[in-house]
């Protein structure tokens, strides 16, 4: 049972050829880049379905966007400075509150409390300072796997100047252009398999001609 | 006799051939989507005039942006232009209706202003990498035409094909002795790193 299947390897030289390097090496790397990365394949997979059937999986849950659960409430008597920025504060009360890290700002004009939203993969935080009362309202909003998913799905990296920002900007450059290589590395892999070129000529050929159709007519 | 393993093989080699254009895509839209500046993706072609000529159809208002109603009248009003197919309707004011009537390669923005009973098209074409970024972008049954839920199939068949290879994968390597180490170190860097960068960030 555990034995490799002769016909699914490609015909083996006696002796090793500049070629048949090229196509161990890419055989290897075909494999090992799909083991390393198909957590992010997995996850991607999953959030493209939870994305394209939203209304069937919000049918599973209470409401439509989860909860926010109150975490803390603190006083907060930093006064700032009126040329100060409402994304300067921002920072300066996440950095107060030890949480630092990505983040958004809305609010804070016209007497109305400064919103900061810490994005989280696992669970955003809303963090609400009300200057006028000196207090931090600090929530978290309830794990959701559906929303995690879709969150992790639409996080790109690179907008914000945070390190851990880039580093997951990086994993995700690094997985679709490896996509790219898993797609010309399989045709590679498939065409050095004679046994098989003829349904995966029709396999391949169903696929190309069915996309393009769809290119071109909607 | 077929067994179990060249099963596996084979579901993951014709899978993967059948569902390459798609993965081609996505690998290729993403990495526009993520550095949009770099292939000029935010920086849309001009609109060129189709037709501006009277019209005259009742519209229900009542509706919100996109709401079933105001989709339905939209609806009418494609298929009086020959233009059916994939669309988003708004109202950008009390006596106006828009349309944009998208596909991968273009779109066509229909302004039907109730109060001058007058219809104007404009359309817009793609340039490759939004045309690329448009295909990553549809999936769903939402929009009317066979095409388009076909496509949304599809686009489902291939979500599920990876997660296929992913298993099947995980079963070739398991079944060559010989990677087993190196396997299980890539597997679980993998999972750690992942893990890691989700827990953190």
């Amino acid at each position: 049972m555990n034995a490799p299947l002769a016909s699914e390897e490609p015909a083996k030289p006696k002796a090793e050829t500049p070629g048949s390097t090229v196509s161990l090496l890419i055989r290897r790397v075909h494999m090992f880049t799909a083991l390393f990365l198909s957590p992010w394949m997995l996850m991607y997979a999953l959030s493209t379905l939870v994305m394209t059937h939203r209304e069937y999986v919000l049918s599973f849950y209470p409401s439509k966007s989860p909860a926010m659960v109150t975490e803390r409430e603190l006083d907060y008597t930093r006064s700032f400075p009126t040329n100060m920025t409402l994304e300067e504060i921002g920072l300066q009360v996440l950095q107060d509150l030890g949480l630092d890290g990505t983040h958004s700002v809305s609010g804070g004009r016209n007497g109305r409390p400064l919103v900061i939203n810490r994005q989280n993969a696992l669970s955003t935080r809303r963090v609400t300072l009300d200057a006028t009362a000196q207090k931090v309202l600090i929530q978290r909003e309830e794990f959701r796997a559906a929303t995690f998913l879709d969150r992790l799905h639409r996080r790109r990296g690179y907008n914000h100047p945070y390190a851990l920002e880039d580093t997951w900007g990086f994993s995700v450059d690094v997985a679709v252009v490896i996509m790219v290589f898993w797609s010309l590395s399989g045709v590679w892999l498939w065409w050095e398999i004679k046994a098989v070129r003829l349904w995966g000529s029709l396999a391949l050929g169903a696929g190309l001609g069915l996309f393009a159709i769809f290119a071109a007519l909607i | 006799m077929i067994t179990f393993d060249k099963i596996n093989r084979r579901a993951h080699l014709y899978l993967g051939l059948f569902l390459m254009p798609w993965l081609m895509m996505y690998g290729v839209s993403s990495f526009i989507v993520i550095h949009q500046s770099w292939f000029g993706a935010n920086k849309v072609l001009a609109r060129e005039l189709l037709f501006e000529k009277a019209y005259n159809r009742p519209v229900n208002m009542q509706g919100a942006n996109n709401s079933p109603e105001l989709r339905a009248t939209a609806q009418e009003i494609l298929k009086d232009c020959n233009l059916e197919g994939a669309f988003w309707v708004d109202k950008p004011n009390a006596d106006t209706l828009h349309i944009d009537r998208f596909s991968f390669r273009g779109s066509t923005s229909l302004t039907y202003s109730i109060k001058d009973q007058k219809l104007t098209a404009m359309h817009r074409r793609m340039k490759l990498p939004q045309v690329a970024m448009r295909m990553h972008f549809r999936g769903g049954y939402g929009q009317p035409t066979f095409g388009n839920k076909f496509w949304g199939l599809l686009v489902d068949v291939a979500c599920v094909g990876i997660v296929i290879w992913v298993a099947s994968g995980l079963i070739m390597w398991w079944r060559l002795p010989r990677m087993r180490v190196w396997g299980a170190i890539a597997v679980g860097s993998g999972i750690l790193s992942f893990v890691l960068l989700v827990w953190t960030l």
